[in-house]
């Protein structure tokens, strides 16, 4: 029995001319069954010698370390990863389930060291190597270059609480860095719809994986950043794999977030773990959702904002009237004021009019100004001179202005008599 | 007149400001808040009526950049 290794193996395996035999059965008696009609024995089905051999092996190999090159990593849809592990002479097929996570992103050509347990997978007659740990025999080296740019950055100061600015209150244009197709974009702008629909947005679609993400990521920072009228920034992606997200541990990323004019919000979808553009940024958001939530404030808090300055308007509008209402009770004790009541009927005709037209709550505080106005409408008639000739008083007048002492008055002047139904011509004595 | 929405909180901060200004005669001050109310209520529309704008950035071919609205 000769047991054949996974056929995408492109190294291909030598014919070694050994067979391995599993059926504990004599050649002797392998002849005899196929020769004639011998004794009533069960030859096994396929399935059932694989059983045989699923279970041998997969005992024998209940858990596996082995250390080759990486070839045809290949992520299916699924998001499990399917990919060979081999050297120079030999081949072993590999499977990573979804669940594993990665802390470093993987490669061909990477030389790696695996963890797992060996498997058979009956419907192709093949063994594969079930993988739960993958990391790169550079990984040492990896891990190093990391951490040492991490630690660069931060000495420059970088990472400094004191750097990082705060966002404003109220952006009136926003601009995202992602990728035009992900669900990133669509979570922030549904955010925005539902938060703050008023705040403009500008889009500088990139790549956010690949080689050339981290360049792009960088080059869409500063092209915003040139454009102007640009009041934050967010930049991210949603989930992804270690390799995935890689582009945002990237020098280049950091210098851009680092130099940008604009608060950065970072946004990249890796709950648990921080990309070094997390730490540069002025924010950090777990999600592109929670980065547009720290973008914009709700329009509630807007609509309240508004109510507020509202009350403030008519409370100093009332205070003014007020004022003046006092103002004009001063003047009104000196004599030869002309038409009080005329300034007083312009200005409640405003009120009366504007209490019509504002329908936003603040009727009770017209309504009061309103009534004191009215109140100050009836003393004022009291006290106007021209009622007082409705008593019988009468104003003198000589050439249009009012004569308050006799003293003023000499034989042979003349002056006009005012009275409340009108004047009359006289002279004096 | 449009007026951007920023533009409108903007001038209505600047309203309430000038009312609360002593200096400011009545005259003026009931126009303001003429003006003020107006505002007010503008802004609130704007808030439950306005739809997300979106403009995309792309680079031009003859270098430089372009800015277009998209739908999204």
């Amino acid at each position: 029995m000769r047991i054949f290794p996974d056929s995408s193996c492109k190294d291909g395996n030598e014919d070694t001319g050994d067979d391995v035999v599993i059926r504990k059965t004599t050649k002797a008696e392998a002849q005899k069954l196929t020769d004639d009609d011998g004794p009533a024995m069960t030859i096994p089905s396929v399935s059932e010698l694989t059983r045989e051999l699923a279970d041998l092996l997969e005992s024998s190999f209940a858990t596996v370390v082995v250390q080759g090159e990486i070839s045809g990593w290949n992520r299916a849809a699924s998001g499990h990863t399917y990919f060979t592990l081999k050297d120079d002479r030999a081949c072993l097929g590999a499977v990573l389930w979804k669940s594993r996570t990665l802390k470093y992103p993987i490669k061909d050509g990477m030389k790696v060291i695996a963890t797992g347990r060996i498997s058979v997978y009956a419907p192709r007659g093949q063994y594969q190597l079930d993988c739960t740990a993958l990391t790169p025999v550079g990984a040492g080296d990896l891990q190093l270059a990391f951490e040492q740019l991490k630690a660069k950055l931060q000495a420059e100061g970088l990472f400094d609480q004191q750097r990082k600015r705060p966002l404003p209150a109220f952006p009136g244009r926003i601009g995202v860095v992602t990728s035009r197709d992900g669900a990133a974009l669509r979570d922030i702008l549904t955010t925005l719809r539902r938060r703050m629909p008023t705040v403009r947005v500008v889009l500088r679609p990139c790549l956010v994986q690949g080689a050339t993400a981290a360049e792009e990521v960088a080059r869409a920072i500063g092209e915003l950043n040139a454009l102007g009228d640009v009041d934050v920034l967010i930049v991210g992606r949603g989930g992804g794999s270690i390799e995935d997200l890689w582009a945002f541990n990237e020098e280049v990323v950091a210098r851009a977030i680092a130099g940008s004019r604009i608060p950065v919000i970072s946004a990249v979808g890796h709950e648990v773990d921080f990309t070094i553009a997390d730490f540069v940024a002025d924010v950090r958001a777990a999600t592109p959702t929670a980065a547009a939530e720290l973008a914009v404030r709700d329009r509630a808090e807007l609509v309240d904002a508004l109510s507020t300055l509202e009350r403030r308007m008519s409370d100093d509008v009332e205070a003014m009237l007020r004022r003046h209402r006092q103002e004009l009770s001063y003047l009104l004790r000196s004599r030869g004021l002309a038409r009080p009541l005329d300034l007083v009927r312009s200005h409640q005709q405003r009120v009366d009019d504007l209490t019509h037209r504002s329908g936003l709550g603040l009727r009770a505080a017209l309504v009061r100004t309103h009534e004191r106005l009215r109140l100050l409408e009836a003393k004022l008639g009291a006290l106007s001179p021209l009622s007082v000739l409705d008593r019988g008083f009468a104003i003198i007048e000589r050439d249009g202005a009012p004569i308050t002492r006799s003293s003023m008055l000499a034989s042979g002047d003349g002056v006009s008599i005012r009275m409340a139904d009108g004047s009359k011509a006289a002279r004096v004595e | 007149m449009e007026q951007t929405f920023e533009g409108a909180l903007e001038r209505l901060a600047a309203v309430v400001g000038a009312l609360e200004n002593d200096g400011t005669s009545l005259a003026d001050a009931m126009s303001l808040y003429e003006e003020g109310i107006t505002l007010a209520q503008s802004c609130r529309r704007q808030l439950e009526e306005a739809e997300l704008k979106i403009t995309e950035l792309r680079a031009r071919t003859e270098g430089g950049f372009s800015e277009e609205e998209i739908d999204i």
